[in-house]
């Protein structure tokens, strides 16, 4: 039997592992993107017939590196944030600050997430193509962004909800540690 | 609210934003999201929109050789092209006076040619050529200024990511923009190796002279042949785009194409490598874009709000010199270049700033190297300089010694903004005769 806490690890790690899955078809796009490009510059310059989809399709790649990659960036710490300011707090008023400011970023990013689940639904519902000879179904790419957004939240909820619950362990364990020592000195005593 | 109010109001919200933490993409998004819901009137469910202008920001063909640029170097370092650069220009220029500098000044220089983004010219270099110029004797001051300062040289020599999204934002081409860089770029290195002689002159026990050691005319020769692989990326991707044969998007992806069989045959790659250098890329390529997007819903917003025009109209009428205005600019870029990363700098102010820039009759692809070059002297200067940090991480300087270090380099590129603006035919000049 799991604990309630052991449980919620278990569910945020899954959480990271998918986001890291994602991290890696997004790496998987990028080394696409350069034979795609590839592929259509030989074509282009030496056979002279270039292809029509390549320009295309690396743009989607492009979206698909961005939004599906972005939560694999967050798990690193690599979406850029000034920490001048917020390196000079005190640890405890920082964690609270960042607590806040998670908070508040959550909120935008699911306000977000669900614009991008209308704009799909209404690429699907109104059948938008794209204006290029390969007539991609917009929608298609579009669920790029969607997911990828909705990744995002939720590696950003997993985030907090992980400092939370460390942050709980963490201040349990110390209060065991000062009991002990506490009870130590009255051994000694 | 009188338009003014506003526009303080969501500069001021922006601020708080960004200083209490929250990641720029998202501060930006925020403040973007609010202007939608509260700008904009008559508008039914305007948050709608925040969907279709992220998708169409990203979603645009210019922007495509930005993961290329950084996949081609993140391939290059991995094959140890800096350290082949460094170890060649170090066996030539060792025993000239402040040589292991120079060699740094150009190694920056060379691989900046082959790479757009100037942290990892940095890291590397730091790792390299650092430890080599302490034990020769350079104080830590000299050493860590070259090093960050070479390193912010990759965002003025083209390929650099900054003027692909430059050139996307202010709507120009970006091979000009690419091109425009090459004059200025040769500028900085030389006014850098100037700037250590007369260091080296000033301060003599900064960089003591050492026993010359000797090396055979052959063996520096032999090692020069390493500096063809480089030498021939460089050809590729630049010559490619000045000649017009090639898209950026091509030269980027040929580049990368080139860095990766350079890779192969070196055999630097291996299945853990080669994951490595993609997750590293699309970490880089993700914060990059998740900000563009971000900056894109804020840019609707001040469109809508005719704050560009306005902002054009109130210069008119202040009816002072060019100069001057871009003088306040540029005090604008000096201090927002201490505090916000490159791409940040240049998603929050190009798209405002460039139609009053235009209409004081400078040219947009001018536009493009003066702000890298504020945008390079951002990267060295506390308490944000990317570079300085990156250096720190490397090394065991402490933050401020190297601050100091890069101190007299910020000068020198302030000196070379203002040769640059005095004579734009420096920039204009090559993309001119493209």
């Amino acid at each position: 039997m799991f604990s309630k806490r052991e449980s919620a690890n278990l569910l945020l790690s899954m959480i990271e592992k998918i986001s890291l899955i994602f991290g890696y078809i997004s790496g998987g796009f990028a080394f696409l993107m350069m034979f795609i490009i590839g592929y259509d510059v030989v074509m282009r310059h030496v056979f002279n017939n270039p292809t029509i989809w390549a320009d295309e399709v690396s743009c989607y790649l492009l979206v698909g590196i961005t939004f599906l990659g972005a939560a694999y960036t967050l798990n690193k710490d690599g979406h850029v944030r000034i920490e001048t300011l917020v390196d000079r707090l005190g640890p405890k008023t920082r964690r609270r600050l960042e607590l806040v400011t998670d908070v508040l970023s959550i909120i935008f990013l699911v306000i977000f997430t669900r614009q991008a689940y209308w704009l799909v639904k209404d690429s699907y519902s109104s059948i938008k193509i794209s204006a290029t000879l390969l007539r991609t179904p917009l929608y298609l790419p579009q669920l790029l962004l969607a997911v990828g957004l909705t990744w995002l939240s939720l590696e950003l909820l997993a985030h907090i909800l992980r400092r939370t619950i460390n942050s709980q362990v963490r201040s349990s364990v110390h209060r065991v540690i000062t009991e002990e020592t506490e009870q130590e000195k009255r051994s000694n005593e | 609210m009188s338009l003014c109010v506003t526009v303080t109001l969501m500069v001021l919200v922006l601020l708080i934003l960004l200083f209490s933490g929250v990641r720029v993409g998202f501060a930006l998004g925020m403040v973007g999201l609010l202007g939608l819901v509260f700008l904009l009137p008559g508008v039914r469910s305007p948050e709608r929109m925040m969907g279709n202008l992220a998708w169409s920001a990203i979603n645009k063909f210019p922007l495509t050789p930005v993961p290329l640029f950084i996949l081609m170097g993140e391939l290059l370092v991995l094959a140890r092209m800096n350290e082949t650069l460094y170890g060649t220009l170090s066996l030539w220029l060792g025993n000239v006076r402040g040589g292991l500098c120079h060699a740094t000044t150009v190694s920056c220089a060379i691989f900046a040619a082959m790479s757009g983004s100037s942290l990892a010219t940095c890291a590397t270099l730091g790792t390299i050529a650092g430890p080599e110029m302490l034990k020769r004797g350079y104080s830590k001051s000299i050493t860590y200024g070259t090093i960050s300062a070479g390193g912010t040289l990759g965002i003025l020599i083209p390929p650099s990511i900054t003027m692909i999204i430059y050139g996307n934002l202010a709507g120009v081409s970006i091979g000009h923009c690419f091109i425009a860089g090459v004059i200025p770029g040769i500028l900085c290195t030389i006014t850098f190796i100037i700037l250590v002689d007369i260091w080296a002159r000033m301060r003599p026990n900064s960089i003591p002279a050492t026993e010359p050691i000797k090396m055979s005319l052959k063996k520096k020769l032999f090692s020069s042949v390493r500096m063809i692989p480089p030498m021939l990326v460089i050809f590729f991707v630049l010559g490619g785009i000045y000649l017009g044969v090639t898209t950026p998007t091509e030269a980027g992806a040929i580049g990368a194409l080139c860095a990766f069989f350079l890779c192969l045959l070196q055999r630097n790659l291996s299945w853990t490598t080669l994951w490595q250098v993609l997750l590293s890329t699309v970490r880089t390529t993700s914060f990059i874009m998740v900000i563009l997007a971000g900056a894109s819903i804020v840019s609707f917003v001040t469109q809508y709000l005719r704050v560009p025009e306005l902002l054009t109209q109130s210069v008119i009428n202040l009816e002072v010199s060019p100069y001057i205005v871009m003088t306040l600019f540029y005090v604008l870029y000096l201090i927002l270049g201490m505090l916000v990363d490159p791409v940040s700098m240049m998603v929050m102010t190009v798209p405002t700033i460039l139609p009053t820039v235009i209409m004081l009759g400078f040219d947009p692809i001018w536009f493009a190297v003066v702000v890298t070059l504020a945008c390079e002297i951002g990267l060295i200067t506390p308490p944000v300089g990317l570079n300085l940090y990156i250096l720190r991480g490397v090394s065991e300087a402490s933050l401020g010694e190297i601050a100091l270090g890069a101190a007299p380099f910020v000068i020198t590129l302030i000196l070379n903004l203002a040769i640059l603006t005095v004579f734009p035919v420096l920039s204009l000049w090559l993309p001119n005769m493209m």
